[in-house]
């Protein structure tokens, strides 16, 4: 049962050390002080105890468990490093030695078996230190091509030769020079010291050639004799005791069923241990970012946590929750659990109950260095600005983190991180044409990195460029309004839009967030050639009333060399409005328009009115004289016309006047103005009754007409000189029926035409003539009005 | 006694000797009808410059646009009807007998005052419309 136990616990750890990510990690605590690299050859030699002791003090071959763990800490080690040589020995009274071998992900379960093989042995007699340290001594060579050894020194109590086991011969000792027997092996135990630590011993020789002792001793370390002590504290780091150069650990474990949880937690290699790990006073353990945070590397640089939590024997602690996906294995006999997990750089919880100790580590890749030039372009003798930003396994890393990564460089100054990387100012560079930055970049213990980028100076980016600002733009609602830009392709590349979202203040005082594209995404390929038209699509949130301008920022990636990128920014001025209502526009611009032909119209009828109002100095001059005419129809259907009462010359009599009439006994003159603004003010003329006949004249031209009632004449026939006749409806049925009328007239004219002549007979002259025309007026009026009575034609 | 008030443009050939009122009338009538024509050419150059260049629609607040279009219809207000007017009366008023019109060649002032109302209501109405219509719909 045990045994099955121990299989299961083991193949958990198998499979947390087969995890992937486990092999890539960059080691930061490996024994020794070794550094692990691609190049590194490492060899580890497990060194375990097989004294008949173990019968007792482990009697459910809890170290096997823990072997198996250190086997596996260093086959997870094998993808980092060129070659790992394990080596799996036990020793007792004497050494039995493994062979070595490589150690990978295929040749891990061998190495297992073999651990379990001479783990499982304990039927040796003796505790003999000496026999141990010689054999390992004698395992590790000198080879210049191992850059790395260490031995993995497990053992279950103090170097001792148990008289009561030395057989009756007495037990050959290569260090003693007789058999030891009971009488001379405290003599024989005496020499282990001095053999050990002494100048030229084995702990001076395996230092000698690089070995790290790792030592976890089983039992109580005060039950350990002084000697013994001084070999394991000695060997194991204590370089107070004077044995060994210091370059080991110790551990002791006093209670066995814990043996297991400190092997595992001191075979974890590669590894960083998380510090002030604890649970709480209920043995809850909670893990979260701050916790690895607070280790000697970032976070955000963490690929894996491990936890090795131990409980009580039969109730190993359980996870009580996870916002990541662990794996996680219980080995309920030594009450011991393993737990991976693994960040994504983002905040995550693990609470485990029933904490009773626990150990952690993280494994973390170092932040690699990515060196850029802060401007597309170097110039000779001039100072260069450049950034160092720094990529971690989960992306590029910012803020807070970069705080904790030292960076260095070896040309000008490195600055102050400023949330996204490190600016590196060299004061001059050279005059050469390219120039080289190196930068290191130390992201905790044993998380070294560095990057050279080589910059070449004086080089012109020949990236597509917009070579012109484009034109204001305006226009309604939310877009996309379509800009045309004219780029130069240079040696071609790529054109994007990049950064964030350009904004303008609309008349609330609110952002409007406008967004960008270069015919239709966000980058477009130029190929090298004459200057194109790229159309540019902005596109805005929401419409409102806005003008500015918006600055969208521009990459350009010239084809030739993709990794210089020149930045720059385009600004359009925008003035935009929401969409309007049509019909509302139409409306307002008909009442604008009315507006504007109303006042139109008013001025022109205004001023005809207001023209109307002013007297006309001329009519000062008009007179008008009565007269009465007779007609008499003939037998040939015409009408014969002549004056029965001319006037006289003291009949003239000038009209009365206002501004816009002129009465002249019964004729009037109205001035009218039309409301219609291009019809010219004309006159309105009549004597009251129902028809009436007139000549307009003599003089050019000259209109006879016959009308009813009134008729529309010249303004300017105010003036005169101008006869007119009045007939009622009566008067003209009778002429119609041959029946001679007398009808009343007025003459209408400047006296000054009558200067140097009698006015009467001027104005008998006048009427005389123009009563001819109006009788013929009248006639053709009648013959008229006859034919359409009878239907003749 | 004053008679045959001259023509604007016409010379002096209305003017009478011996009549002095007569004379300052027709010369107060010419001043004032050239007045009024170039009143209505230079309102119309300047209303054509105004909306030189500017968008068909505006922006809220007194920018330059919308500043442009309101001293246009300002102009068209204050300056060119009334100058119409007066070059309207004044080329009446002085016509022939009764104050019939007197047609006088006057193409400036006409298509000065026809530029100006077309550039006041198609070109700046039409602007200060939309924004008019926006502002009422409550889009603002």
């Amino acid at each position: 049962m045990i045994r099955r136990l121990f299989s299961l616990f083991s193949v958990a750890l198998i499979g947390l050390s087969l995890l992937p990510g486990v092999a890539g990690a960059q080691t930061t605590e490996v024994p020794g002080d070794c550094v692990l690299d691609e190049n590194a050859v490492l060899q580890v030699l497990l060194l375990i105890d097989q004294s008949g002791s173990l019968q007792q003090t482990d009697p459910d071959d809890q170290r096997i468990t823990g072997a198996r763990a250190v086997v596996r800490s260093y086959a997870a080690l094998a993808d980092q490093v060129r070659q790992i040589e394990f080596q799996v020995a036990g020793f007792g009274e004497d050494y039995r030695p493994g062979e070595w071998e490589f150690l990978d992900q295929d040749t891990l379960g061998d190495f297992l078996e073999r651990v379990e093989t001479v783990g499982s042995e304990d039927d040796q007699d003796h505790t003999d230190y000496v026999y141990a340290l010689d054999g390992a001594s004698q395992a590790f060579s000198d080879s210049p091509s191992v850059t790395c050894q260490i031995l993995f020194w497990f053992t279950d109590g103090q170097h001792d030769l148990d008289e009561d086991l030395l057989p009756a011969e007495g037990l050959q000792r290569f260090y003693f020079a007789q058999p030891v027997t009971r009488e001379n092996v405290v003599e024989a135990e005496t020499l282990m010291p001095a053999l050990v630590c002494d100048a030229g011993g084995y702990a001076e020789q395996l230092g000698e050639l690089g070995v790290s002792s790792q030592i976890v001793l089983l039992g109580d370390e005060s039950g350990v004799d002084e000697a013994s002590r001084r070999v394991l504290r000695g060997m194991g780091g204590d370089l107070s005791l004077d044995c060994g150069p210091g370059n080991g650990s110790f551990q002791s474990v006093d209670d066995v069923s814990r043996l297991p949880f400190i092997m595992a937690c001191s075979s974890q290699v590669g590894a960083t241990q998380l510090p002030d790990l604890a649970p709480d006073a209920n043995g809850n353990l909670v893990v979260n970012e701050g916790v690895v945070d607070a280790g000697p590397v970032p976070y955000q640089l963490a690929t894996e946590v491990r936890l090795i939590t131990r409980g009580t024997a039969g109730s190993p602690p359980g996870l009580a929750s996870s916002s990541l996906p662990v794996v996680e294995v219980a080995d309920s006999d030594s009450g011991t659990n393993a737990l991976v997990a693994r960040p994504v750089a983002a905040p995550f919880s693990i609470e485990i109950s029933g904490v009773a100790e626990v150990c952690g580590f993280v494994v973390a890749q170092p932040a690699v260095p990515v060196v850029q030039g802060a401007a597309p372009t170097l110039y000779q003798n001039e100072p260069g600005e450049f950034v160092v930003v720094a990529d971690g396994p989960h992306g590029r890393l910012d803020g807070e983190a970069l705080g904790r990564i030292q960076v260095t460089a070896d040309s000008g100054q490195v600055g102050s991180p400023d949330g996204s990387g490190w600016p590196v100012t060299v004061p001059t560079l050279p005059a050469a044409e390219s120039f080289d930055l190196t930068v290191g970049m130390t992201s905790g213990p044993g998380l070294v990195d560095s990057a050279t980028q080589n910059f070449t100076l004086n080089e012109p980016i020949n990236a597509p460029a917009i070579v012109e600002q484009p034109p204001p733009i305006s226009g309604e609602g939310v877009g996309p309004f379509l800009i045309d830009l004219q780029v130069d392709p240079k040696d071609g590349g790529e054109l994007c839009l990049v950064g964030p979202q350009a904004g303008m203040t609309d008349a609330n005082e609110e952002v409007i967030t406008a967004t960008a594209d270069l015919a239709g995404s966000d980058c477009i390929q130029v190929e090298p050639g004459g200057m194109q038209t790229v159309t540019m699509g902005v596109t805005l949130e929401r419409a409102g009333f806005a003008q500015g301008v918006l600055e969208f920022q521009t990459q350009s990636t010239p084809q030739t060399s993709p990794e210089r990128v020149e930045e720059g920014s385009l600004a359009i001025d925008l003035e935009v409005t929401p969409k309007a209502n049509p019909v509302l526009v139409a409306l307002v611009v008909a009442g604008l328009m009315l507006l504007m032909l109303g006042l139109l119209w008013a001025i022109l009828y205004g001023v005809n009115r207001l023209i109307a109002r002013i007297p006309d100095p001329r009519r000062n001059r008009v007179r008008y004289a009565n007269f009465v005419a007779e007609l008499t129809p003939t037998e040939y259907g015409g009408l014969e016309i002549g004056i029965v009462e001319a006037p006289v010359d003291s009949a003239f009599r000038l009209p009365k006047r206002t501004p816009a009439r002129l009465d002249s006994g019964g004729l009037r003159v109205e001035r009218i103005v039309s409301v219609v603004p291009w019809v010219a003010p004309y006159a309105r003329i009549g004597l009251g009754t129902d028809w009436v006949g007139a000549h307009q004249g003599p003089g050019l031209p000259g209109r006879t007409l016959v009308a009813e009632k009134v008729y529309r004449g010249r303004a300017r026939d105010a003036l005169g000189p101008l006869v007119t006749i009045g007939l009622t409806n009566s008067q003209m049925d009778r002429l119609a029926e041959g029946t001679a009328q007398k009808a009343p007239g007025v003459l209408l004219f400047d006296i000054r035409t009558a200067r140097g002549a009698d006015a009467s007979r001027v104005a008998a002259d006048m009427i005389s003539d123009s009563l001819g025309l109006i009788a013929a007026e009248i006639s053709t009026r009648n013959l008229v009005v006859e034919m359409e009575r009878t239907g003749d034609s | 006694m004053s008679s045959n008030v001259p023509i604007p443009g016409g010379g002096n050939a209305g003017a009478r000797p011996g009549y002095p009122n007569a004379r300052a009338r027709v010369t107060a009538s010419r001043r004032w009808f050239y007045v009024s024509v170039a009143v209505l050419a230079v309102s119309a150059l300047v209303i054509g410059l105004l909306a030189v260049g500017e968008p068909w629609n505006l922006a809220p607040g007194m920018t330059a646009s919308f500043r442009k279009s309101v001293v246009a219809l300002v102009i068209t207000f204050i300056l060119v009807l009334p100058a119409f007017a007066v070059f309207r009366y004044e080329r009446q008023s002085v016509g022939g007998r009764w104050h019939e019109p007197a047609w006088r060649p006057s193409l400036i002032g006409w298509v000065g005052l026809l530029m100006s109302l077309g550039l006041a209501i198609g070109w700046h109405g039409l602007r200060l419309a939309f924004y008019i219509a926006r502002v009422w719909t409550g889009q603002l």
